[in-house]
């Protein structure tokens, strides 16, 4: 360890870069704001000027434009996120903790998902919930992102729920709980930072998703944010100042989400990249 | 091993929700993208087996030899991107002694990573846009006006604009990767270098850098990865255009099947996009094994 | 007399005519009574999921009249009632025929399978807005032709302002500006073809009524307007050379659009019709090519300008040709429709009871409810009233006229018959020559192969068996 002093000059160039490059990845996140509450003819007029007056009702005008597909991502989050818990976690546990024939062939199989990319499922997919009649329903976003989830949630429990010392699980048999208290009573509860990092990622996935919901819902009542978002400007004769409104309000659940569970999802990145 | 035997039943009851949404999900429209690249599908027909008739026709596909052009260079510069700003952030911020600094600095170069892809995305087009856009006003202010122009409206720059998109490239998943992996590297091996004199860039490029291989290996795949999935931030910014100045493959097969209704060429495209895939992942792999082999 | 209780169900999306919708279903209760005029103003988030829903399956409960072109499709399903047998009916509050010319023209441009699904009661056009102001400043005065045009828009460069704000993306080249601007050059470089596709005697959609006798005359805008085309004859002819894209009239038309996009903004092809507006509103362009539905908009945003930044504007319609190697005829309309009422098929009982109420609707004195409380209410109209004798304010009178009475496109062409492939390699080829990239040689030797092979396509696409006869479109 070196002690501590005055910064060096190298480490002042450094601070200075970071700062920098700081303000420069941060400017168009800090003019949003700031465009935010201005009408047009204050950014034709003052472009880098503070607001004046700074107008809030955007932000309820925007807030109303948006809600319905703020609404609908969340309902499609609410519903798949724990239905992916669920499921990688029950099949996690089973592929890691209970010996049968083949097992590690289900696993393989899995694993072989992670390499198949969107890019060659997205049209068969679609023919596949065309033909089930789920085109412009929910369940078009709901079940292939419940299936498609659960494919890295059930690599990550699996690992983790093998990296657990076999001490914990014999000592619970021992005591005569079954497979399911097991399950319930000890890998569960273990397993929460795992399962908040999955959380965050299928969530991360639901939100960010553009694509699925632009060709499999047609029904704007139904559709989820991020299609929304690019549609929603022309309710307002075109003032740039709600729009951006808009923008900041749909940022704000996934800096909450964040807020909550960034330590655990940069602990899962980093960690789960290394191992990859 | 003294594991008791759980009954199949139990077993097969915990597996099978999963096994069979993926089974529907996953294999299946797996599969039929394998298969339907072979045949002549058009939305609402019943598709006919043509061979590789599909992939003749992406031979002679004019739109489809220009849009890789433009690929090839979104490649380049995305692994450019991603091997560059990322680790230089990732350096400074590991030569701060302080760690509430560094902690204070790393969170606020991810904080982008929080604001939804779509609104970075949206915001972008804000910015380059020709009439109001962030980046004109700055050029106005710095006395450049002239060089204001509609970014994504010409040929000339609009493949630019779209490399140019979340600039300076700093944060990201790939700092949090750097950062994780210089974190790996003891301080033994620092401090040492510190008592031979090698320090500053020189430790950078003969010991961080080879140290850092398995992240840069990682990041590269999933990089060329991502950039040849990707096309739904061309979508939104260009659509491809103008003319076909920022037209990819990824898009192609988008419009084949979803404008055109051409399931089955499209599809022949995502399997072909699919081997390029699986071609760069297995030389990335190969890669990986030979780095290895020294140790 | 009228049954008692019985209801007449208006489902609308039209904000404009909310008030209107209110005041006119009162009035028409006072004079019938026993008769309820229900309407229901739905917001458009969802209207045309409900609709689709609705009308196949609420039986009785579902909607009389609605908003036809949110829902396009109902009326080829046997939802809709046919209106045509009531187009000649006596209007019992005109005591005259109840759909007349310009009207008529609209409908029949708008046919269906046949049939008449819906009534119009106004449309959308086309035309410059013009910031007067800045004219006036200049000396400049809204110019009479194509040409006068062109020099007009070179002193507007001269003093240092943006002649022309233009969208210029995909979007724009398929359904905004460019596409409109392409096509009524292209209707007015191609009137002479539409012999060449019109169906003929024994063609299954052939009309006699319609078709008959029709003379080419470039001087009348409705000339060829209730021509039926038959889509395989048009293909045959393109497929067989009779119809071509690379010939000396495209090549003059689209040597006047390139000529005309020098007046535009620098990078139009990136430009959003709200990047194209903006540059209006800022004043920064001088003209803007827009639809009639912008007035309203148009009007409120410059209110809420700072009082130095408000301008005056005015509108012109798009000025004809005259220098041409060809008998160019003026240009036409590429308009639509506005507000247009379908009817939904219940009972002949209820038919005749809504097509009463349409009828008064449709009526000068029901229309001029309509507009008086739009205007009252200070909702924009989104473009001229189809009904003659309807008495709009004086000021959104003039600015309407040039909008109005230059009749409809019949062939237009972008792609080969909005089949989409060929509309998107158009689209790439055009944006490729209108940048410079390639000559105009090399465009249309393009734009000929893609139409060429785009008729396949279409064939496949529409099954068709290129027999001109027999009827074989799909279901």
């Amino acid at each position: 360890m070196t002690p501590k002093r005055r910064l060096r000059p190298s480490e002042l160039l450094a601070v200075l870069t970071l700062t920098a490059l700081l303000v420069l990845s941060l400017l168009p996140f800090v003019m949003m704001l700031l465009l935010s509450l201005k009408t047009n003819a204050d950014i034709f007029t003052r472009f880098w000027g503070l607001p004046q007056p700074a107008r809030w009702d955007f932000y309820t005008q925007a807030a109303t434009a948006l809600q319905g597909y703020l609404l609908n991502t969340l309902i499609v989050t609410v519903v798949v996120v724990p239905g992916v818990l669920w499921l990688s976690s029950l099949s996690g546990y089973a592929l890691a903790r209970l010996t049968f024939r083949g097992r590690d062939t289900v696993f393989a199989l899995i694993l072989a998902l992670l390499v198949v990319p969107g890019i060659l499922t997205l049209i068969p997919t679609y023919a596949l919930v065309q033909n089930f009649g789920l085109l412009n329903t929910r369940w078009a976003l709901i079940l292939p992102y419940l299936a498609g989830g659960q494919v890295l949630g059930v690599v990550l429990c699996r690992t983790f729920f093998a990296s657990l010392p076999d001490e914990l699980f014999e000592a619970m048999r021992l005591d005569g709980a079954g497979d399911v208290q097991i399950y319930r009573h000890l890998a569960l509860p273990l397993s929460l930072p795992t399962l908040a990092t999955i959380a965050i990622m299928s969530t991360l996935g639901i939100y960010n998703d553009y694509i699925w919901p632009l060709v499999t819902i047609s029904d704007s009542s139904l559709q989820t944010f991020t299609v929304g978002v690019t549609r929603f400007a022309g309710e307002f004769n075109l003032d740039y100042g709600p729009t951006l409104a808009g923008y900041v309000i749909g940022s704000l659940p996934l800096i909450a989400l964040f807020a909550v569970g960034m330590r655990a999802f940069v602990q899962g990145v980093t960690s789960g990249a290394l191992k990859a | 091993m003294s594991r008791r035997r759980t009954s199949l039943i139990v077993i097969a009851l915990m597996l099978a929700p999963t096994l069979s949404l993926l089974a529907v999900f996953n294999y299946y429209p797996a599969l039929l993208g394998l298969s339907r690249a072979f045949t002549r599908w058009e939305t609402g027909e019943d598709p006919q087996w043509i061979g590789i008739g599909n992939f003749v026709a992406m031979w002679h596909d004019e739109f489809l030899r220009l849009s890789l052009r433009n690929l090839l260079i979104l490649l380049v510069a995305s692994v450019l991107k991603t091997l560059t700003m990322p680790l230089l952030v990732a350096e400074l911020l590991m030569s701060l002694r302080s760690p509430r600094w560094q902690y204070i600095l790393r969170t606020a170069f991810i904080l982008p990573m929080v604001v939804p892809g779509m609104v970075t995305m949206l915001l972008w087009s804000f910015i380059y846009d020709g009439s109001v856009g962030l980046l004109n006003q700055a050029l106005e202010l710095f006395g450049l006006g002239a060089l204001a122009r509609s970014w994504l409206g010409e040929s000339a720059t609009a493949l630019w604009a779209i490399i140019g998109i979340g600039f300076p490239w700093a944060g990201g998943l790939a700092l949090l990767i750097y950062l994780a992996g210089l974190n790996q590297i003891s301080s033994d091996v620092w401090d040492s270098c510190q008592v031979d004199g090698v320090t500053g860039l020189r430790r950078v490029w003969y010991v961080d850098l080879p140290l850092l291989l398995p992240q840069v290996r990682l990041l590269v795949i999933l990089t060329l990865i991502g950039t040849l999935q990707d096309f739904g931030s061309i979508l939104i910014l260009t659509g491809g255009g103008p003319g076909l100045a920022t037209h990819v493959p990824a898009l192609h097969m988008y419009f084949q099947a979803f404008r055109f209704g051409h399931l089955g060429y499209a599809a022949a495209i995502g399997l072909t996009l699919f081997v390029a895939i699986f071609v760069l992942s297995v030389l990335n792999l190969l890669w990986g094994r030979r780095l290895e082999k020294p140790l | 007399m009228p049954q008692p209780n019985t209801q007449i169900f208006l489902a609308t999306v039209s904000g404009n005519y909310r008030e209107g919708f209110q005041r006119l279903a009162r009035e028409y209760q006072r004079t019938h009574p026993g008769v309820t005029v229900k309407v229901q103003v739905m917001p458009l988030n969802g209207y045309e999921t409900w609709l689709r829903t609705q009308i196949p399956g609420a039986g009785d409960k579902a909607p009389d009249l609605f908003n036809a072109n949110f829902a396009w499709g109902m009326y080829e399903k046997g939802l809709l009632v046919n209106l045509a047998p009531f187009l000649n009916q006596t209007n019992p509050y005109t005591g005259k025929p109840w759909i007349h010319p310009p009207n008529r023209q609209f409908i029949e441009k708008f046919k269906t399978a046949g049939g008449v699904s819906f009534i119009p009661v106004d449309f959308v056009e086309i035309a410059f807005y013009y910031n007067a102001s800045l004219f006036r400043r200049l000396g400049l005065s809204p110019p009479r032709t194509w040409e006068e045009m062109l020099a007009l828009a070179q002193s507007i460069r001269n003093a240092g302002y943006l002649p022309f704000a233009v969208p210029g993306n995909a979007d724009s080249y398929w359904s905004g500006t460019v596409g409109w601007i392409v096509r009524f050059f292209t209707d007015a470089y191609t009137r002479h073809w539409v012999p060449l596709a019109m169906s003929r005697p024994g063609d299954w959609d052939y009309d006699p009524t319609r078709n008959a006798g029709f003379r080419l005359n470039l001087n009348d805008p409705y000339n060829d307007s209730l021509v039926i085309i038959n889509g395989e004859r048009l293909l045959d002819a393109v497929r067989k050379g009779a119809i071509r894209f690379d010939g000396e009239r495209f090549a003059e038309a689209y040597t006047h659009i390139r000529e005309f996009s020098r007046f535009w903004q620098r990078g139009f092809h990136g430009a959003s019709s709200v990047t194209a507006y903006n540059l209006f509103l800022t004043g920064r362009a001088a003209i803007l090519l827009e639809g009639s539905w912008l007035i309203g908009d148009l009007t409120q945003d410059l209110a809420e300008l700072p009082a130095r930044a408000r301008f005056d504007w005015g509108v012109f319609a798009v000025p004809a040709l005259k220098a041409s190697r060809f008998r160019v005829p003026p240009f036409r309309g590429v308009g639509g429709p506005g507000l247009v009422l379908g009817v939904v098929k219940k009972n002949p009982q209820q038919t005749a009871r809504v097509v009463d109420f349409l009828m008064f609707l449709t009526s000068p004195q029901g229309a001029q409810i309509l507009v008086d409380e739009a205007v009252r209410h200070r909702r924009p109209l989104s473009g001229p009233m189809l009904i003659p004798g309807v008495k709009l304010p004086p000021d959104l009178q003039a600015r309407y006229r040039p909008f109005e009475g230059r009749g409809f496109e019949k062939l237009s062409f972008r792609g080969l018959m909005d089949e989409q492939q060929s509309v998107w390699e158009w689209t790439v080829w055009a944006q490729r020559y209108m940048e410079g990239r390639i000559s105009l040689q090399e465009f249309l030797r393009r734009y000929q192969r893609l139409m060429l092979e785009a008729v396949p396509r279409v064939i496949a696409m529409q099954k068709l068996d290129m027999n001109p006869r027999t009827k074989d479109t799909p279901s």
